[in-house]
């Protein structure tokens, strides 16, 4: 058996190497087929299948309070203890506080790390320890104990060289000195997925265990192991009771009343089930359309070799025998194509990479990984037995008989029926693909197309966080010391960016369009009307300096934007959008009128202009009210200069192309604060790219597959006619020694190749019909049974079946009428 | 109704195949005159096939002058050999060739479908007349595969008949028969003939050439007389 099995190896080798044009046709569409399966097997593993470097992490849960508007509301300490005091002693709990990023030093260099303040006992939830040192006592959340760090490997690696002695070490970060307590392990995360991490113990005080209203509240994120017999959803019960309870006891209280309790990684990667089941469903249909195809190449070589297959039968190899042998020869293919799909599938990611990034979450954890290969070999595997079962088994059934003697020289109608199915079924794949590819052609042209409301000319755009010395939570002691950073470090940056050559204008807003976005809602009250307090006006707060407008080319609809002298000593002036104006001052002239907030100053601001609306992060959805105070009023104390202490944008048009400006907006930033970070330094086109997001991607690898499938049917739909006019050379110079002329024969082979290509597209646009439901909620701007789309894929294709049959026509229209008289 | 209707004077075939060449036929002449039953015969490999082949406007000569029907045809295009195959010339090959996927009728009317403005009653007129002179009318909508070998050839030579040919050609037309349907098909040739029909025919059965009224030899690509053959046979 064994040693057959090498024999059939060999047998196929020496098979190969005399059709080249076989087997390398055979493994390029196997190579695609299996390459599409390997790129997205590799990302459905990274994101949806892997297991949390964490002990248990299937009984690990996050407790979340969902907003009625897609967003996740976070509770304050005092509430998440009494929840978590609720659930007992058996489970065990820990918060996750803060995040945020911050610029340190050590002895390897610089390194922008994200800082995490959480909860003393977290770690023991994880079930995490480092690989060395210890990890937070439980006192180590109260004020004054709190300033000791565990630091992630890829930390430890880089900024302390591995030193085996950095436990005991400090290290600065946002100004203040840490000890270094511990390295969590190499393959540790937390949040998952996260990169360069630190962890800390939040403070904690007394105020902030029990407050459950007003400025001393800490807000987090629960998280608990669920003790056995306890179900994710028998939890959720709990609390939502617990919750009501809690809520009642607090008076006029603003705490979520719906909990959710979810599986820490269904909560990390739900939002990606959708779009990589879609995906995956097309390169299934992808890896299908490649079998057929050398399913229908296996048959060609078959029915060629059948009179050597009726020989070796006849010499008394048996019919499992020769079974074997194909299913070797296929083996060989299928592997040779993984091989090659393998490197395909990476380099596909590689190429996407951006998109992929922008759009999935947990793709830090994307590797090619054994589960990756382990599928792969056994899609290797079932491909080989499908390619090679059929056709053995046909080349198996024609009469031994029939074959020797050679006489019925014409093919045998169930193989050629077959083939023809095959071919038929591939272009109706292709066409379901060309359809899928054309309705996202035209969402993202619809989304191009979309007036934005700003300019894309030359403008860079980049976030800014200026990571102060001190530490969020201590306005007071800030105010106290006189630091404001609007003026150390934003006006003077402003300052720097407009001196750069090139530079036309420069200006700092804290929202900039289509760029993640802080989304502070504010409420406030118009002209000193009072409202009761749910319906006061609100709209999206933001900040922005004097330029802003002539930055973006956003026109201006009334009055004039911040100036120069809009100072901190100057009256509180604010400018709305259109959206603002249409929904509170419908009819009238917002300008002039006060806006309030709070008292002091901002009591009374007054309305100086109303700019157009632009499209915000998404350019599919409308525009909402929005109300911009400016920078240079902002101090510590006022409203929202908690939000410039964040994190603030830059936008700078340029007479130069934007992305020239890069180094120099770097350069400018650490010259104002040199513990400054950045993120996102891109120009607005690319920042609107992006925010096309998930369909740009879809768009992409729809495009590709499509281009990809009309390849292989227009191969399948060549390599049958050429079949065919081949095997029928001898019937049609039997028609020329009839008197047909070749124009007549060129017909022939042409009619055949269409009642294919009808069939075949009767049945694609019937399965189109009914697959693109799954695009709905993906496309935009048109429908998805677009007629137009509809008719022009069908041209494509129908163009391409065309050009497939337009050489085996010639082929069979240059055979000489002489071989009629040849004997075979 | 009689006259010439091939003429062939000198014709030279010569096949050029990686770089040898192959003189397949050197200097023949022949005459055949309107309803003359010629057989050819020869060794294997002496150019019988490739004579009937440009005879039937199959393939075109290297030198040498053919005349059909008082038509210099040795040097036309493909369209017009077609044409004039369709119109002058019927076959009969020793494998029969038949088209499996077409019916007996089908395979009868598919050099007349090939005939530009013959309406479609004609040409079913002319496939029953053709094979009821077969004696296959009976047989008209079944395949060639259900039909033995006799009944194909048989079938093969009413295909050759409908189009009234001007001459039939027939390659071995018993190569692939046992001997008693060989004989029928010789029989049926030969009533053909007596019933006017031109016919050239190439066999290396001496009873079947026999059948007909002349014998031409072939040899190395020469047309040779009956005692010359045997002399060169006895020579080699
Ligand atoms: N297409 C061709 N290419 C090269 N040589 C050929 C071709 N056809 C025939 N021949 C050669 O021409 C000679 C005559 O062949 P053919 O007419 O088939 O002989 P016959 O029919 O008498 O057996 C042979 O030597 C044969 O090998
Ligand atoms: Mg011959």
């Amino acid at each position: 058996m064994f040693a057959n099995c090498i024999q059939d190896f060999r047998y196929s080798l020496r098979q190969f190497r005399k059709s080249p044009g076989f087997a390398f046709t055979a493994i390029a569409v196997l190579a695609l087929g299996l390459g599409a399966n390997v790129a997205v097997f590799t990302l459905i593993d990274g994101i949806l299948l892997r297991s949390l470097p964490y002990a248990h992490p299937d009984r690990l849960v996050a407790i979340n309070a969902p907003s009625a508007n897609g967003f996740t509301m976070l509770l304050n300490y005092s509430n998440l203890k009494q929840l978590s005091d609720a659930m007992g002693s058996r489970t065990q709990t820990g918060v996750m506080l803060d995040q945020s990023r911050a610029s340190v030093v050590g002895p390897g260099g610089r390194l922008q790390v994200e800082q995490e303040t959480v909860s003393s006992d977290l770690m023991t939830v994880l079930g995490a320890q480092p690989q060395i040192g210890r990890s937070f006592r439980p006192e180590e959340n109260e004020p004054g104990r709190e300033h000791v760090l565990l630091i992630g490997d890829d930390v430890w690696r880089r900024l302390f060289n591995q030193d085996p002695q950095v436990v005991g070490k400090s290290l600065l970060v946002k100004g203040r000195s840490y000890t270094i307590i511990g390295v969590m392990p190499k393959e540790f995360s937390f949040p998952f997925g996260g990169e360069k991490q630190v962890w800390s113990p939040a403070t904690i005080g007394p105020q902030a265990r029990s407050a459950m209203a007003g400025p001393k509240q800490v807000w987090g994120t629960l998280f608990a192991r669920l003790p056995e017999g306890v179900t994710a959803a028998s939890l959720e019960a709990d609390l939502n009771r617990v919750q009501a309870q809690i809520a009642k006891e607090v008076p006029d209280s603003e705490i979520p009343l719906k909990l959710e309790v979810t599986n820490y990684q269904q909560s990390l990667n739900h939002q990606a089930r959708k779009p990589l089941l879609l995906l995956y469903m097309v390169v299934f249909g992808i890896w299908a359309l490649a079998c057929l195809n050398v399913t229908s190449l296996m048959l060609v070589r078959a029915i060629g070799r059948s009179r050597e297959m009726a020989v070796r039968s006849a010499l008394g190899a048996s019919r499992s025998r020769l079974l074997q042998q194909s299913i070797v020869e296929s083996l060989l293919l299928s592997i040779a194509g993984s091989v090659l799909g393998l490197l395909t599938g990476q380099l596909v990611l590689k190429v996407l990479w951006h998109q992929i990034e922008r759009n999935l979450p947990l793709t830090n954890e994307v590797h090619l990984e054994w589960r990756v290969v382990v599928s792969l070999i056994m899609l290797t595997c079932i491909t080989a037995l499908l390619t090679g079962i059929v056709p053995a088994l046909r080349a198996a059934r024609r009469s031994v008989q029939e074959d020797l003697h050679g006489v019925n020289s014409t093919a045998s109608a169930s193989h050629t029926r077959m083939r023809e199915g095959l071919v038929i079924a591939q272009l109706a794949l292709t066409l379901v693909f060309l359809v899928g590819a054309g309705l996202f052609l035209r969402t993202i042209s619809a989304l191009r197309q979309v007036p934005l409301g700003f300019g894309q000319q030359n403008v860079l755009t980049g976030g800014v966080i200026v990571n102060p010395t001190m530490d969020a939570a201590d306005s007071d002691e800030e105010s106290a010391h006189g630091l404001n950073l609007v003026q150390s470090a934003y006006l003077p940056l402003l300052d720097r960016l407009r001196a750069i050559p090139g530079v036309r204008v420069a200006a700092l807003s804290s929202v900039l369009p289509m760029r993640s976005e802080f989304a502070v809602s504010l409420a406030m009250t118009l002209d000193h009307k009072k409202t009761a307090y749910a319906q006061n006006p609100t709209a999206d707060g933001r900040l922005a300096t004097a330029g802003l407008v002539d930055a973006l080319g956003i026109p201006m609809m009334r009055g004039r934007f911040f100036a120069e002298e809009d100072s901190s000593t100057a009256p509180v002036v604010v400018v709305i959008n259109e959206a603002f104006a249409n929904k509170y001052f419908a009819g009238q002239n917002p300008v002039g009128h006060t806006v309030s907030m709070g008292k002091g100053r901002f009591a009374d601001a007054r309305i100086v202009g109303v700019i157009a609306n632009m499209k915000q992060t998404d350019v599919t959805k409308p525009t909402k009210p929005e109300m911009y105070f400016c920078l240079a009023q902002i101090e510590p104390g006022t409203p929202l200069y908690g939000i410039a202490k964040a994190f603030m944008q830059v936008a700078i048009r340029a007479s130069v192309p934007a992305d020239a400006l890069r180094a120099q907006f770097d350069k400018a930033l650490h010259d104002v604060a040199p513990d400054a970070t950045t993120t996102d330094v891109e120009t607005i086109h690319e920042a609107v790219e992006d925010s096309f997001g998930s369909q740009t991607l879809t768009s992409r690898l729809l495009e590709g597959f499509a281009l990809l499938a009309l390849v292989i049917a227009s191969v399948g739909l060549y390599g049958l006619l050429s079949f065919t006019v081949a095997q029928r050379t001898r019937e049609i110079a039997v028609r020329f020694a009839l008197g047909a002329q070749q124009a007549s024969i060129l017909q022939m082979v042409l009619r055949r190749a269409q009642v294919l290509m009808v069939a075949g597209l009767a049945c694609g646009t019937t399965l189109a019909w009914f697959a693109v439901k799954l695009t709905q909620g993906y496309i935009y701007g048109v429908q998805s049974h677009d007629a137009a789309t509809f008719a022009s894929v069908i041209g494509v294709l129908a163009a391409a079946c065309f050009v497939a049959a337009w050489m085996p026509a010639r082929h069979a229209a240059a055979i000489e009428p002489v071989v009629a008289l040849r004997s075979e | 109704m009689s006259g010439t209707i091939i003429e062939i004077e000198n014709l030279t075939k010569v096949f050029y195949t990686d770089e040898i060449e192959t003189h397949a036929l050197s200097g023949v002449h022949l005459t055949i005159d309107r309803g003359e039953y010629v057989a050819m015969s020869g060794p294997s490999g002496c150019g019988k096939s490739t004579l009937l082949s440009i005879i039937g406007l199959l393939d075109t000569p290297t030198g040498g002058r053919y005349t059909l029907n008082g038509k210099e045809v040795a040097n036309l295009n493909f369209a017009d050999r077609s044409r004039i195959r369709n119109q002058e010339i019927g076959f009969i090959f020793q494998s029969f060739n038949l088209i499996g996927d077409l019916t007996v009728a089908e395979n009868v009317e598919l050099p007349l479908t090939y005939r530009t403005g013959m309406p479609s009653s004609e040409r079913k007129k002319k496939v029953q007349e053709s094979l009821e002179r077969v004696n296959m009318a009976h047989r008209m909508r079944h395949y060639p595969a259900q039909l033995s070998g006799g009944q194909q050839q048989r079938v093969a030579v009413a295909r050759a008949l409908a189009g009234s040919p001007s001459i039939l050609l027939a390659d071995e037309p018993t190569g692939n028969l046992d001997s008693k349907n060989g004989e029928a098909v010789m029989k049926l040739l030969q009533e053909l003939h007596q019933e006017g029909a031109t016919i050239c025919m190439v066999t290396h059965d001496p009873r079947f050439a026999a059948h007909a009224e002349r014998q031409i030899h072939l040899f190395d690509g020469k047309v040779v007389a009956e005692g010359e053959l045997n002399q060169l046979l006895a020579e080699v």
